[in-house]
């Protein structure tokens, strides 16, 4: 059981979507669990031959990620501080992360700038608070960063 | 008897000695492109400027190589590598979506580009109209290989990057195609002594069946080549050996019939790429790739050093004009091309395939000249046009081809980097700036303890140094974390290549492991197999890295 989920992938809002759930686990004295999904479509994006051992590679990166955020967060001095991989679809992994570990709250990063384009993470934390009504909140590098 | 026998001996012996001649060319001129390669790392330079340059030195002393090669053999031996190889790379998944515009610049472009720069050199020079024409054919072939480099050297959009190569692979085979009709009909007109009538409606069939016949070989060859080899059969010798028979089989095998052995040689490489390599394992991928990399590198080489020998320093000032003539006429033609026919499919399609204004930039001044040009301005014979005219086509060719690598092909970065096209770079540069600091300065401590431990350096100098070389690479090492903290994105590049590097390690132990005896080379090979897949696994995902930042995270994907 985790009463936070951040979910990570090292894109641009990662340290600061890490940063943010660390600290709110600590002030709330929660349970942070760090989540890594697989996306399907990266792994079924490549030719038949390399397709195992893309999943291999991507698994590979998972668990490296997932190890930094988890030590960050020690370091930061959360201990009750986990991780897990899961893969599928990115949604619905995150979606069955939160429903089987009882999460109140899911932290996502976000890119610092969209470009004009519709922020994918602003409409998958509306189809989850939707759909599976939990607290989704959005991290972005601030600008300042750039 | 005795006398036909030693008759019969001295011609073998001429034979073998004609044989050996060439070959001693041959070496001479690979070991040349290998010492300019090498030079080149060394000199801020494109690697086919500095051909062409060593090839121009070379002309100098016409004794130094003698290689005779035919017309014919250059374009059936030098160019089906380089097109074969280029197609391999395309997939069908990122051409498909700009396949109508691709087709639409190579064939409609081809033809603009061919009919204005055929005009405008029949107008301003003294170069017949079919002799003109089958130089703005030879001319619109596009060869963006060095500005492809570029764009993944500084993470450009994939779709600019398909647009400039699917362009150049079927204009490449469109333009000789053209080239081909107007060379034959400027034979006919030799032939019958008088100017041929020009039959539009035959040449337009003409052309639909050298183009459509040829694409039939080659997607035919390359089915069958696909399903009973490369998708059966898993050995990396034998289905190497079978692409290069494809290759050349299908140039040959539609040149037989009468149609495009180019088109045939391009449907091939398409159908190899895509569905031939689907299925085939890493250690064959790996096979396929080095060597048509290396193929491709020694056709470029021979072609430019083959065209440096044939012209002449002096000939460059001879027709300067000519030159001046060709390069604005081929920039005219372009830039016509280029913005005329975009701006129809912008009109024609969908507002989301539309081409940005920034990409047409790109696409009109990436539009470099290469080694098709050159290799079909080699086939011109003086019986066609007289010897002074084929030479002028030839230096022309030359001069365009000099000009795009030299003028386009050095500021093409400046302009991909004021157009804003390139993306988070100075990031990734400052990042690698920081990274090297942290590595030279580890490198400089290793070295001032090798001096300390062999009793060059006194303890209290080495203790000194030692706590200065600490905080350095404490405080290198910070600006690494704080410029990885403000772009965390870039760790995700970070590990992909670390981790392709230790695979690369791994996969040498095992090959160790063999060498010695410890494991058999059953269980190498089948290790071996594993440890590619991963390594194609890994360069796919770098690839694409640059890309995912590119076009923005995936739903949900950029925490």
């Amino acid at each position: 059981m985790a009463d936070i989920i951040c979910a990570i992938r090292a894109g641009e809002g990662s340290r600061a979507v890490q940063n943010a759930a660390i600290r709110v686990a600590r002030a709330q004295n929660d349970g942070l669990l760090f989540l890594y999904v697989v996306d399907q479509r990266l792994v079924e994006a490549r030719d038949e031959s390399i397709r195992p051992s893309a999943r291999a590679e991507l698994y590979w990166m998972g668990r490296t990620l997932l190890r930094i955020a988890v030590a960050r967060a020690h370091a930061a001095g959360l201990r009750d501080a986990t991780w897990a991989i899961r893969e599928g679809e990115v949604g619905q992994e995150i979606a069955g992360a939160v429903v089987e570990h009882g999460a109140r709250m899911l932290f996502m990063g976000a890119s610092r700038h969209a470009g004009g384009r519709p922020n994918a993470a602003l409409s998958l934390a509306e189809r989850l608070r939707d759909t599976i009504g939990v607290a989704v909140d959005i991290v972005s590098p601030s600008l300042e960063d750039a | 008897m005795a006398n036909l026998w030693n008759m019969a001996a001295r011609a073998f012996a001429a034979q073998g000695e004609s044989i050996i001649l060439q070959e001693i060319a041959f070496v001479l001129l690979l070991t040349i492109a290998a010492l300019v390669a090498i030079l080149i790392r060394r000199v801020r330079l494109p690697y086919t400027v500095a051909l062409v340059i060593v090839g121009l030195v070379l002309a100098l002393f016409p004794n130094f190589i003698t290689l005779n090669i035919s017309s014919e053999l250059i374009l059936a031996v030098l160019v089906p590598p380089l097109v074969f190889e280029a197609t391999l790379a395309i997939k069908w998944r990122d051409l498909r979506g700009d396949l109508p515009l691709v087709l639409l610049l190579a064939v409609g472009g081809t033809l603009l580009s061919t009919v204005i720069v055929g005009v405008l050199v029949f107008q301003f020079l003294d170069i017949p109209l079919l002799g003109a024409l089958a130089f703005g054919a030879l001319i619109s072939a596009t060869d963006p290989v060095a500005v492809v480099a570029f764009f993944k050297q500084l993470g450009v959009s994939r779709r600019l990057s398909i647009l400039l190569e699917g362009e150049s692979l079927f204009n490449d085979g469109v333009a000789v195609v053209v080239f081909n009709l107007a060379i034959a009909a400027a034979a006919t007109a030799l032939v019958s002594q008088a100017a041929v009538s020009f039959n539009f409606l035959g040449a337009v069939g003409e052309f639909l069946r050298v183009s459509l016949v040829g694409l039939g070989v080659g997607l035919l060859l390359g089915f069958a080549v696909a399903y009973l080899v490369l998708r059966s059969i898993d050995d990396h010798l034998i289905e190497t050996a079978t692409t290069v028979a494809l290759a050349f089989g299908a140039y040959v095998a539609a040149e037989q019939l009468h149609a495009s052995g180019l088109l045939a040689v391009v449907a091939a490489g398409l159908v190899v790429g895509n569905v031939g390599l689907d299925r085939t394992s890493p250690t064959t991928r790996l096979t396929l790739d080095n060597f048509w990399e290396f193929m491709a590198f020694v056709a470029n080489s021979l072609v430019f050093l083959l065209i440096g020998i044939r012209i002449q320093l002096g000939q460059l000032v001879q027709f300067a004009v000519p030159i001046g003539v060709a390069v604005l006429a081929v920039l005219f033609s372009r830039a016509i091309s280029v913005y005329l026919l975009t701006a129809l499919h912008n009109r024609l399609t969908p507002e989301r395939l539309d081409v940005p204004r920034r990409y047409r930039h790109v696409m009109f001044w990436g539009g470099l000249r290469g080694a098709i040009s050159l290799a079909l301005a080699l086939t011109i014979g003086g019986n066609l046009f007289g010897q002074t005219i084929a030479t002028e086509m030839q230096v022309m060719a030359f001069g365009v081809v000099l000009f795009t690598i030299l003028v386009q092909g050095t500021t093409i970065e400046a302009m991909i980097n004021r157009l804003g096209l390139v993306q988070k770079q100075p990031a990734a540069i400052e990042n690698q700036r920081r990274l090297a600091v942290v590595y030279a300065r580890q490198a400089g401590r290793r070295e001032l303890n090798r001096l300390h431990a062999e009793g060059f350096l006194y303890h209290d100098l080495w203790q000194a140094m030692n706590s200065v070389y600490d905080e350095e690479i404490d405080d290198a090492r910070a600006a690494l974390r704080d410029h990885l903290e403000m772009h965390p994105e870039l760790e995700r590049s970070m590990y992909l290549q670390t981790r392709a590097d230790v695979v690369k390690a791994e996969r040498n132990a095992i090959s160790d492991a063999a060498a010695r005896a410890f494991i058999s080379a059953k269980v190498q090979e089948e290790l071996l197999i594993e440890m590619d897949a991963r390594l194609a696994a890994l360069d796919q995902l770098l690839a694409e890295d640059g890309r995912l930042n590119e076009h923005g995270p995936a739903e949900g994907e950029d925490g």
